[in-house]
């Protein structure tokens, strides 16, 4: 028995070796092969898309070399050149591209079964979306797979909606920190659109993780109009949301602010008063030194750190404060005042930011 | 002695040749379980734009914390390959563990160090620190002189400095790819509970390295060396991802991986004195998000790699064999209470047991196996058929292995252009079974033997450096 399951297993192996040893030299060389024929091919395709660029090309033939080629070899040549080609052009590259067939393969696959298909389509689509992919775009930043949102979330900046905007702004709250931040990274560049949606929201009455979220994307956007709107959360009662409003007050230079943040510096909560000594620092509140002063000796770390970063940050006033601070007789506000001294100006904006 | 003859030897026999199948069976559970698992890497990362993720304030900031002994030879090159990471925000931490050589001093006059007051909160009990420093010409780097403590104690060192809320800890004589750090926290972005995440360990001998940057990826030349390339693969390929869908890794490499900083304070750092603090620090991160009932994943990322540099000669490769594996066996006594603890989950019920009677006892029963032969051959009951089938088959389960780490390498990443290189990778691959690993076998038994006795020294390691 022993000796029969071991003589089965004996022989499956071999013929399996056998077999993936054979497998793998020829795919090997397969590659090889194949990998010189798209070093070829690339090199051709540069020459074109570079006399294109030259507008020695027309449009047209530009369109005919192009759908001939695969999208391999069309995706590594525009990674290179991507970034030489914008404005006008690019939209004229869109609309060769466009009607390549495999481009047109490519974006029907934002409805295919295969997650890895919808992913290549989104791809695709954050590049050369148009308002006829609305749809598609729409399916793909609701997919379930978290890659093809993201891929997706791209072609918001050639195609939106208010209704698409919307669904997003919404979904994103509920994401995980950093895919709500990467969302809205992606939103802000778009701040005609968003902006009335914004103050509709926080208008409104929300969870605490919509409210902070809302509040979040307020301070990234830093449209004034948005000011009025945000200053009310500095009284929330949810310590996330007036960490939040604290950050985003950062974002506006205003006397308001000053005193929203300075009402925040003497908060129970030291996530509070650490944002609000950062936020004083960077709208340049120089009426804020003397409770900067007082931050210094404050019993959390954190706080003593961006108050004193926040008063090198504010010139003359807040340098004078360290070098008061430097020789008085608390130990912990003194070693702190000697740290920040000690920094240079880029190890300064390097922790400020 | 009939006894011996007829019921003991028999039933040890087959005990041991079930045992030797059922662990390969799981070896080839986990490889199967990879291949998926490396599809989906793969699909996500090939032709990625990393550039939108560069550009995007979204990832968290990133602090390396670069413990250093006596890496004189090398430190400047290596921190200046680690501030020049691509990563949106991102501080190096260089901890120099008591260096009895000139690294401070190296690295005072390559990035115009000047001390800063020790303004920074203990969070964790360590030796004693002489010293913080600053650079004048990189306001990211952040250099702690301390007293010698041991890697453990330099690690904590750093998690105390951090600033930031994941730390990658990274070894001085590791070379980073450039965009290993933002392939690395990726998972972040797709929604992950990421409590911690590893990557790809290589080996970097034999390969082209210029400012502590790989420029051209070799196989060595090196025979010690080379026969570690399949093994390495192995390791990470298939027997890393594998775990990915079985729950998470139960190990970390220490060399290069990355976590939740606030997850290693709770637990209160790394453990000194533990020979292999890596893999202790992630069974005690398993344990402390089961017991607070976080949700979490601690996965492996193929794509960001790491490159090191691996023992070339006998005596170092079996003391870090022996270290490795002693540090398994108190790791996993230590923690002994999580074995088949339903409390734990998967890492209890799956992870947990497979390390222990997997990885921890595989040596002993393989060492008990010879034995048998050899007491078999003695009372002259060898069946040399099934032992002849049975030594075919052993072989034929690692090359299989090995030969599978390779079609996965060769089906995704392909690192190894040369074909030369390539073909010898296969030779060595099933070269491998023959002598190599009967001698990483007695180094395991040997790691044992002496963590049975107790033994905690470290070992030391002599490197050549890289060159270039």
């Amino acid at each position: 028995m022993k000796a029969s399951v071991l003589l089965v297993i004996a022989v499956v192996q071999l013929a399996f070796l056998g077999g993936t040893l054979f497998l793998l030299i020829a795919h090997r060389w397969l590659l090889r092969r194949r990998f010189e024929r798209t070093m070829v091919d690339e090199g051709q395709f540069v020459g074109v898309v570079r006399a294109w660029l030259a507008g020695e090309l027309s449009a047209d033939d530009f369109r005919a070399d192009i759908d001939g080629r695969g999208p391999a070899t069309v995706a590594s040549v525009f990674q290179q050149y991507g970034a030489q080609i914008e404005g006008e052009q690019w939209e004229q590259l869109v609309s060769v591209i466009r009607p390549t067939k495999w481009s047109r393969r490519i974006r029907r696959n934002a409805r295919s079964r295969l997650w890895w298909r919808r992913l290549g389509s989104a791809r695709l689509l954050a590049g050369v979306a148009t308002e006829d992919d609305l749809d598609l775009v729409r399916a793909l930043v609701a997919d379930e797979n978290p890659a093809i949102q993201i891929a997706a979330i791209s072609a918001l900046t050639r195609v939106r909606t208010p209704d698409l905007l919307a669904t997003i702004l919404d979904k994103a709250v509920t994401a995980p920190r950093v895919v709500r931040g990467f969302v809205f990274d992606t939103l802000v560049s778009l701040r005609g659109p968003l902006g009335p949606m914004l103050i509709e929201r926080l208008k409104g009455e929300y969870a605490a993780v919509q409210r902070q979220a809302w509040v979040t994307l307020a301070g990234e956007l830093a449209v004034p109009e948005l000011f009025q709107y945000v200053l009310p959360y500095a009284k929330d009662e949810n310590l996330e949301v007036r960490v939040a409003a604290a950050r985003t007050l950062g974002s506006f230079p205003h006397p308001a602010a000053t005193k929203a943040l300075l009402t925040l510096l003497g908060d129970a909560a030291w996530q509070v008063r650490t944002q609000a000594a950062a936020a004083l620092g960077a709208i340049g509140a120089v009426e804020a030194c003397p409770a900067l002063h007082r931050a210094l000796s404050d019993e959390n770390w954190w706080v003593r750190l961006r108050a004193a970063i926040a008063l090198r940050q504010l010139g003359q006033p807040g340098l004078e404060i360290l070098a008061a601070v430097q020789a008085g007789d608390d130990r912990y506000a003194r070693e702190m005042a000697n740290y920040i001294l000690g920094l240079s100006a880029a190890a300064v904006a390097d922790y400020a930011a | 002695m009939d006894w011996i003859r007829e019921a003991l030897l028999p039933t040890v026999d087959g005990a041991i040749i079930w045992y030797f199948l059922g662990l390969n069976s799981f070896y080839a559970l986990l490889l199967f379980l990879a291949i998926p698992e490396i599809w989906k890497h793969w699909q996500i990362t090939h032709d990625d734009d990393l550039s939108r993720y560069l550009g995007s304030q979204a990832l968290p900031p990133v602090s390396v914390i670069v413990p250093a002994y006596n890496m004189e030879a090398n430190i400047r090159d290596s921190v200046a390959a680690q501030l020049s990471l691509q990563y949106p925000q991102h501080e190096v931490i260089v901890i120099n563990d008591g260096s009895r050589d000139g690294t401070m001093q190296r690295l005072m006059e390559a990035f115009e160090l000047f001390e800063v007051p020790p303004a920074f909160p203990r969070r964790l009990k360590t030796r004693p620190v002489h010293g913080y420093y600053r650079s004048r010409t990189h306001s990211n780097l952040l250099v702690v002189d301390k007293e010698n403590g041991g890697k453990a104690d330099a690690l904590n060192v750093g998690l105390s400095a951090a600033r930031y809320p994941l730390v990658v800890a990274a070894d001085a004589d590791t070379i980073i790819t450039p965009d290993a750090l933002v392939r690395l926290a990726r998972p972040f972005l797709l929604g992950a509970r990421v409590a911690a995440a590893g990557g790809t360990i290589r080996v970097a001998n034999g390969c082209a390295i210029q400012h502590a940057r790989v420029t051209d990826a070799r196989l060595p030349r090196e025979y010690l060396a080379a026969v570690q390339v399949p093994e390495y693969l192995r390791a990470f390929l298939f027997g890393r991802l594998g775990w990915n869908r079985l729950g998470g890794n139960l190990i970390v490499s220490g060399a290069f991986g990355l976590f939740q900083r606030h997850y290693l304070l709770e637990i209160g750092g790394y453990t000194t004195g533990n020979v292999v603090e890596d893999l202790d620090l992630v069974v005690r991160l398993h344990k402390h998000l089961r017991n607070t009932r976080v949700p979490y994943q601690i996965p492996f990322i193929p794509d960001p790699v790491a490159w090191t540099e691996v023992p070339t000669d006998v005596g170092t490769l079996g003391r870090q064999r022996e270290r490795w594996h002693r540090g398994l066996v108190l790791t996993m006594l230590t923690h002994r209470g999580m074995l088949l603890n339903r409390r734990y989950g998967l890492a209890g019920l799956v992870m947990f047991p497979f390390f222990v009677f997997g990885e921890m006892i595989a040596p002993v029963i393989e060492v008990l196996g010879y034995f048998l032969t050899l007491l078999a051959a003695l009372f002259g009951i060898i069946n040399t058929e099934v032992a002849l089938l049975f030594l075919v088959v052993a072989l034929g389960y690692q090359m299989f292995l090995s030969v599978w780490a390779v079609i996965l390498e060769e089906s995704t990443f392909r690192v190894y252009p040369r074909f030369g290189d390539f073909m010898r990778m296969l030779f060595y691959a099933f070269l491998e079974p023959f002598g190599y690993r009967q001698l990483t076998v007695f180094w395991r038994l040997k790691g044992f033997w002496n963590a049975l006795r107790g033994e905690q020294r470290w070992g030391e390691m002599r490197r050549r450096g890289f060159r270039g």
